[in-house]
């Protein structure tokens, strides 16, 4: 189920009036109703893959179970690669078998050997990376002991199957969401309200920034040969766009979602497109799995410490692996490695943490130097979208190297001008509510009622009146 | 909560009234199609793809004296070539049980082909995914379903497209179902375009697999279906020479299979193709406005005799 269709426009309702009204005296119907709704949510797409969320579950909380009762060091550690293991043969099979299977026979046949392997025509399973690397982080904690394992099945399936995040994150941690599975919920106006209205934020990136892009994304990427280099400039930035409206749209409308129920979920994206170099918009992008990857990846690798080349080792690892997750794809290879090359002089210069707050904290508009910065981090972003978007290595270096020619001082044969417009209204918005976890948290909260209802009623008929046809969100691929 | 709901209710009210008040704008300048789903359900009724949507003109015919009420229900040949989809769609506008009523069967060898790899592959038919398929309900003002599900534009456009009419907007759909088209007429435009044209369709030439059985066995259904309720005519428009020879490549005994069809149910197959020179055309195979009169005069003649 698309949160941008009508059968989500039909589900949130029912499943809220029956959570807050039917269910409200018990936690436990309500945290069963959240596994049924969610299981719904997700069979709604294919149900045939829902038996791999409950296989997962299972083999999580029976592992979390035998971490409690045992105390061998050595056991725990075989009961840990045991769910690393299923979790990531699982994420490996669905995701990445054909990949390997067609890179060996590639690579045998380079070196004048041919093999027999078949490709299978697997489907990849909605949401498999995200909801894997959540159980996974469960029983990771568990086993670090920064968590007590729960013996309610019920509350930890609701854990792992939480229909708003379940299928595009945020990536939760255990240690923050689980326990509000045991909390007594109580119906709170304020945050109901701002769950809608964080939902309307998302919303509108999505259908009006994301899904209008899309279109333009789609006929530059795939007629790029006849463009000239300033369109192709136009439909990479677009990309841009459309992929954070995309991704910190869903993310908007999931923990937008979840304030509904009384939940609270972690921001996932904090304006990375205001950031004055990649080490911050990395802070900023896609934060949960960033700091997933960070806590049980360049952590226990050394992280920042040891050797200068040890850093840059992890730093390598740490962005070929992520992404690597994204896609069994090289262009994402070639992504993670391009990002890690932007992040190297930072590394080296010791500047990784510089910026570590918001950019033009104490005034409105940027100083000229914060601009430039801005500026180029999101041309170095933007340039590494070509290989994220591009279907292939061929197709993303063509692109790229179509570039670079004086067509770029033309004007761009693609000029949608309304959606530069919207793209501009966008930026105005986010950049006024920066300081914030998300645009429009408490923008207008000072004006009276009538005036901010009726800024609401126009974001929403600008949504109604120009957003682009309904499209699923990029990151349910992944 | 009472607070929360009460004022949560408030706002999709308003937003519903919003959005209905929008949709009910929707006219002729939506797009190519909205209206015909609009309309109420027709006694008579003009099928086939653009070429009778643009070429037929009913208010000609009733001009000339054919005072059966025609309603122009043709659309695209990616929508409407004969198959399932669009057999339900006419059976859904067609109003039964009416002994006074008249309809123009519209044929053309593509639209009893399939581009699919196989022919007879009727599930991957193109028309599948599209409007006419997911359209349920075919005479409804305004039409939300087909404006949510299938309206592939931007919804302000429902707005701003009325005040574009005749100057961007090339497209006027009438109440009877007539597709006006108004595009440049210059020889140079229509040169280019016609070149065009030919050339796309000698493209779609090589991914055509020939007659489709399933599609024949579909136009078969639409003759039945609509014999039991007045008389038919299968009609033929004409187009000009280039495209006439991709037809005859595509299926050299189209007239053949006509005239047998013909034969078999009764009904007269009118084919205008040897009078084709008489008449201009947009790109190659649809009837500039002008033709379209002078045709539909024509036809409006024979059908009369």
């Amino acid at each position: 189920m698309l949160f941008n269709s009508i059968d989500f426009a039909i589900f949130l309702p029912i499943v809220f009036v029956l959570y807050w009204f039917v269910f409200k005296k018990n936690m436990k119907l309500q945290n069963a109703l959240i596994v049924v709704s969610s299981y719904v949510f997700y069979g709604w797409w294919d149900y045939r893959f829902l038996a791999l969320i409950m296989f997962s579950t299972f083999i999580d909380y029976t592992v979390g179970q035998q971490l409690r009762k045992t105390k061998h060091q050595s056991k725990r550690k075989s009961l840990l690669w045991f769910s690393v293991l299923v979790n990531i043969g699982l994420l490996g099979f669905f995701k990445y078998y054909n990949f390997f299977i067609d890179n060996f026979t590639t690579a045998f046949s380079f070196l004048g050997s041919e093999i027999q392997a078949n490709s299978l025509n697997i489907i990849l399973p909605v949401g498999i990376s995200f909801y894997t690397f959540q159980t996974l982080s469960y029983t990771i904690d568990v086993y670090k002991r920064k968590l007590e394992p729960t013996k309610d099945i019920l509350a930890f399936a609701a854990f792992v199957s939480f229909f708003p995040q379940l299928v595009a994150g945020p990536i939760e941690r255990a240690t923050n969401l689980l326990p509000q599975f045991f909390k007594k919920r109580q119906f709170n106006y304020s945050q109901a309200v701002d769950g809608l209205r964080q939902i309307l934020w998302g919303l509108f990136k999505k259908i009006v920034i994301a899904d209008n892009c899309a279109f333009f994304v789609n006929t530059i990427f795939d007629g790029y040969s006849n463009y000239s280099a300033s369109t192709l400039l136009l439909g990479a930035m677009f990309f841009a766009f459309q992929i954070y409206g995309d991704f910190s749209g869903y993310s908007d409308i999931a923990i937008g979602t979840s304030k509904l129920f009384g939940f609270n979920l972690k921001q996932n994206f904090a304006f990375p497109y205001f950031s004055r170099n990649i080490g911050e918009f990395w802070r900023r992008w896609h934060i949960s799995l960033s700091t997933w990857f960070r806590d049980y990846v360049y952590v226990p690798l050394g992280g920042s410490k040891g050797s200068k080349w040890n850093q840059i080792r992890n730093v390598f690892i740490i962005f070929l692996i992520s992404g690597f997750w994204h896609g069994a794809n090289w262009t994402f290879i070639v992504w993670g490695f391009l990002n890690a090359l932007y992040f190297l002089p930072l590394l080296l210069l010791n500047k990784n943490r510089k910026y570590t707050n918001v950019v033009a904290e104490h005034s409105f508009l940027p100083s000229i130097k914060e601009t430039g910065m801005m500026l180029i981090t999101f041309l170095l972003t933007t340039l590494g979208w070509i290989f994220f978007r591009s279907e292939n290595i061929t197709h993303a270096l063509d692109y790229v190297s179509r570039l670079f020619n004086f067509s770029m001082f033309s004007i761009p044969q693609v000029r949608p001008t309304f959606l530069i417009i919207l793209i501009g209204l966008f930026l105005i918005i986010e950049w006024c509510g920066r300081r914030q976890l998300y645009a429009i948290e408490i923008l207008w909260l000072k004006h009276p009622k009538v005036l901010r209802w009726f800024i609401y009623y126009v974001i929403v008929m600008v949504i109604f009146l120009y957003g682009g046809k309904e499209q699923e969100f990029i990151y349910f691929q992944f | 909560m009472k607070l929360f709901l009460r004022q949560s209710g408030a706002f999709i009210l308003l937003f519903g009234i919003s959005c209905y008040v929008v949709f009910s704008m929707a006219d002729g300048t939506t797009d190519a199609f909205y209206l015909k789903f609009t309309t109420s359900r027709q006694t008579s009724l003009i099928v086939g793809s653009s070429r009778a949507a643009q070429g037929v003109i009913p208010s000609i015919l009733e001009a000339e004296g054919l005072d059966y009420g025609l309603y122009n229900y043709g659309f695209t040949i990616a929508h409407t070539a004969y198959g399932k989809a669009y057999y339900e769609s006419i059976e859904k506008k067609l109003k039964k049980k009416e002994n006074h009523a008249m309809f123009l069967v519209c044929v053309n060898p593509w639209t009893i082909s399939s581009m699919t790899e196989n022919p007879e592959d009727s599930l991957n038919f193109r028309e599948h995914g599209s409007f006419i398929k997911n359209t349920h309900f075919v005479n409804m003002k305004p039409n939300i379903e087909y404006l949510i599900e299938s309206y592939d534009r931007l919804n302000i456009d429902i707005i701003t497209n009325k005040s574009r009419k005749g100057d961007y907007q090339t497209f006027f759909t009438h109440d009877n179902g007539w597709l006006e088209v108004t595009i440049e007429s210059d020889m140079i435009s229509t040169k280019e375009r016609t070149l065009n044209k030919i050339k796309s369709y000698k493209e779609k030439l090589k991914k055509y697999s020939g007659i489709s059985q399933n599609r024949l066995r579909y136009l078969k259904k639409t003759i039945e279906l609509l014999k039991n309720h007045g008389q038919v005519f299968l009609v033929r428009l004409p187009v000009n020479d280039d495209m006439l020879y991709l037809e005859d490549k595509l299926m050299p005994d189209f007239n053949m299979k006509m005239d047998t069809l013909s034969q078999y149910y009764q009904i007269q197959y009118f084919n205008a193709m040897p009078f084709r020179k008489q008449y201009n055309y947009t790109d190659g195979h649809h009837l500039d406005i002008a033709s379209g009169k002078a045709f539909s005069k024509y036809l409006a003649k024979q059908l009369k005799n």
